[in-house]
């Protein structure tokens, strides 16, 4: 399963005269996983209707499973489970019948669509929940359960469209070893998230687009070298001291940059860090913490368009929700 | 129906004809109407006004002795619980499904004939199993069109007429081939084989006495009478009646487009503007156009007196442009069923198209889940115009209905919205 089971080249959609993806490009090798990563608002929802043939691209190839997009419409449909898109969990129903009407509508046998159902559940761990009527469940609980349903026919290629916005970290992390799961037993998955954390942790690789188009492709560990393999970093609670320490410091390092509560100097060691306390303590600057780390995929998204990840003007946003 | 509007402009919300030798009180105004739909047995009986229904399906339902009536109702209960809903889903889904497919990309249908056809299908798989329906299904299609073509409220029952022969040999025929299916549905009862007959086979009457296999097969062909033909020309109403308002259509179409494409009760439910539009179609275009009753015992209605031996009638096109009720009751306006314009609803609750009190139709929410479904899946698919403007109603007995052929033209919609089954591997 190492073919392309995903391949867009060229991708070009817009909305009246507003492009919404342009020249958009990337491969996904089967049983992989890529993030789709970008702020809202940068095309990815776009990208992923041209893909499960919910919007016609308007110039571009694009084949998932092998099947072309608008030569093979229905190929495509058979090949991908996508979350919510065409089944969404019936609140008053027990996750079980949920699954198992799913299952029925998709016309499995009763009694295939109660193995499914048992299979998924015990998956998911809704086992003990899955004769709880929905209503009752948790947001993470709801959420596997959305994933659960998406999968009752099983599929090569699970699209999952920002799976664990609003959640809370425990649900998070017990819904991405569910992803780990699937990669593991074949499934291609693409992933779309505003969370950099997120696409650290799952994918094999990383299609950064901003404003409709691709602006970096790579492991996460060569988007992370595309701006130095460490960074020292500054913690400075108080604004105007962190002001007044990133004025300092560019005195020196013409690159470094404020993010999130903090001044960062791209590259750099030991000695490096050792200099800038110095620095700062001869200006009377007293740093909360200063450290070297890796860079984060929120450094790679700042570095390539110049602010954060979150909403256009607002960054750290979203550095601040993973952490 | 011309008459009873003169009759009803002339005289006001009671008023009295003379039907040959007998005489019968007809009740327009909705609040006498509403009044009349509850009142008990004793007064108001259905038994004598039922009659036509034995050459069809035998003394079942409402041509049984009134105890038996109220219990066989009670043994369709279970079949007809919420919990049962997403087993008559699957039935609806597919079966639309497949219609859906049999149209291909372009061309016109008789929103009449098709609907009717496919109404009778999921009647059948719901109420039969979808082995029957694969198996008999067609068999039991053309004898279940002479048995209902049968339908004789005037004439003696036993004319030597050709219809009604043809109708007494499809009655033969259909308990022929239900009876050995009822014996196996009492050694088996899945419901998810027999459908419905599985869960009326353990019916018992409140003596405990078990309801026997012909009296099974009685009930199932009524229910395929009061499901098929009803649901259908109601739903072939809603869509000539949406089709005629562009701007309701769309917003209607907005709404199926955002929902998901595999319905669960809670998604039909969420469909609020079809529902309005539904509720519309119901009140300006009922299909039971007139309810009968004979008056057991003289009872009260509107400042008269209504004496016994009489029948008394409703007579829901009227009630249901009632202007105490309803503003400008003769447009089309879904919205006047909004929460925000009906709060109490009361304008819901002036509908008598289903009848009421202990009568009230149990088939109301399988019929109303049927009409979500089906719509929806069908304006997901194609774009719809009516080939004729305006539709008239069919001039045959029975229910209101659009007359046949109501042409509709479709064509695909693009980006075509997937049918259920091209989401298979």
């Amino acid at each position: 399963m190492n073919d392309a089971m995903i391949d867009v080249e060229g991708l070009r959609k817009s909305f009246g005269k507003k492009a919404a993806v342009q020249d958009v490009s990337f491969t996904v090798p089967g049983g992989t996983v890529l993030g789709l990563l970008g702020p809202n608002g940068a095309g990815k929802t776009t990208v992923i209707n041209c893909l499960s043939t919910l919007l016609r691209p308007d110039a571009g190839r694009v084949t998932v499973a092998g099947h072309d997009v608008l030569r093979d419409p229905a190929g495509v449909r058979a090949s991908i489970a996508l979350t919510g898109q065409f089944a969404a969990v019936d609140q008053v129903l027990t996750g079980r019948q949920n699954l198992v009407l799913f299952g029925r509508l998709l016309r499995l046998s009763r009694r295939e669509a109660g193995e499914r159902a048992t299979e998924l559940l015990s998956r998911f761990d809704l086992l003990e929940a899955g004769d709880k009527a929905v209503k009752e469940y948790s947001g993470g609980m709801r959420r596997r359960l959305d994933l659960a349903a998406a999968l009752v026919v099983p599929r090569p290629v699970l699209v999952l469209d920002e799976p664990t916005t609003g959640l809370d970290p425990r649900s998070r992390h017990a819904l991405w070893r569910v992803v780990r799961d699937l990669r593991v037993s074949g499934t291609t998955v693409l992933l779309t998230t505003q969370y950099l954390e997120e696409a650290d942790r799952l994918a094999d690789a990383i299609v950064v687009i901003d404003k409709g188009r691709v602006i970096a492709t790579g492991t996460p560990d060569e988007l992370k070298d595309k701006v130095g393999t460490t960074m020292c970093e500054v913690r400075l609670d108080d604004d105007a001291a962190r002001e007044r320490a990133l004025a300092v410091l560019r005195g020196q390092w013409t690159d470094a940059t404020e993010s999130d509560g903090a001044v960062v100097v791209p590259g750099g060691d030991a000695r490096t860090l050792t200099e800038i306390v110095r620095r700062l303590a001869d200006t009377g600057i007293e740093a909360d913490n200063v450290a070297l780390r890796r860079p984060t995929l929120d450094d790679v998204f700042f570095a390539l368009t110049g602010r954060g990840a979150g909403a256009p003007g607002n960054p750290g946003e979203v550095a601040r929700a993973v952490r | 129906m011309g008459t009873l509007w003169r009759a009803h402009d002339e005289l006001g919300p009671v008023f009295s004809l003379k039907l040959g030798p007998k005489r019968m009180v007809v009740i327009t105004g909705p609040a006498d109407a509403q009044g009349v739909v509850n009142l008990p047995e004793s007064t108001l009986s259905l038994r004598s006004v039922y009659r036509w229904v034995i050459p069809m399906f035998g003394e079942v339902l409402q041509a049984a002795p009134y105890e038996d009536y109220v219990d066989q109702r009670e043994m369709m209960l279970p079949a007809l619980r919420a919990k049962n809903l997403p087993n008559y889903l699957v039935s609806m889904v597919h079966e639309t499904d497949e219609w859906l497919a049999s149209l291909g990309d372009t061309g016109v249908f008789d929103a009449t004939r098709g609907l009717e056809r496919l109404s009778m299908s999921i009647a059948v798989r719901s109420f039969l199993g979808e082995d029957f329906l694969r198996r008999s299904g067609d068999y039991f299609w053309r004898q279940y069109v002479d048995l209902a073509e049968g339908m004789e409220i005037l004439l003696p029952p036993k004319l030597p007429l050709p219809r009604l022969i043809r109708r007494d040999r499809a009655r033969d025929r259909l308990f022929t081939l239900l009876l050995p299916k009822t014996a196996e549905a009492r050694i088996e009862p899945d419901p998810e084989r027999y459908g419905f007959l599985a869960h009326l086979v353990s019916g018992r009457y409140a003596d405990g006495t078990p309801v026997t296999d012909e009296e099974v097969v009685g009930l199932i062909l009524s229910l395929v009478f009061a499901a098929y033909e009803t649901t259908a020309a109601q739903l072939a109403w809603a869509l000539v009646l949406l089709l005629q308002h562009p701007d309701q259509l769309k917003q209607v179409v907005n709404e199926v487009d955002d929902a998901p494409a595999l319905p669960t009760p809670g998604s039909l439910h969420a469909l609020r503007r079809l529902q309005w539009n539904l509720r519309e179609a119901e009140r300006l275009r009922p299909i039971t156009t007139m309810l009968w009753r004979y008056t057991e015992k003289a009872y009260k209605v509107g400042g008269y007196s209504v004496p016994a031996g009489w029948f008394t009638v409703l007579c829901p096109p009227i009630t249901h442009r009632s202007p105490e009720v309803f503003d400008s009751p003769g447009e089309y306006d879904p919205d006047r069923f909004s929460p925000d314009r009906d709060p109490s609803g009361r304008a819901a609750a002036t509908l008598i198209n289903l009848g009421g009190g202990q009568h009230r139709c149990l088939g109301a929410r399988f019929a109303e889940s049927e009409m979500k479904v089906v719509l929806s899946m069908l304006l997901r698919s194609y774009s719809l115009s009516l080939v004729e403007a305006d539709p008239p109603p069919s001039k045959k007995m029975g229910i209101s209905r659009p007359a046949s052929p109501c042409l509709v033209a479709y064509q695909r919609r693009e980006p075509a919205d997937p049918r259920v089954t091209e989401w298979l591997p």
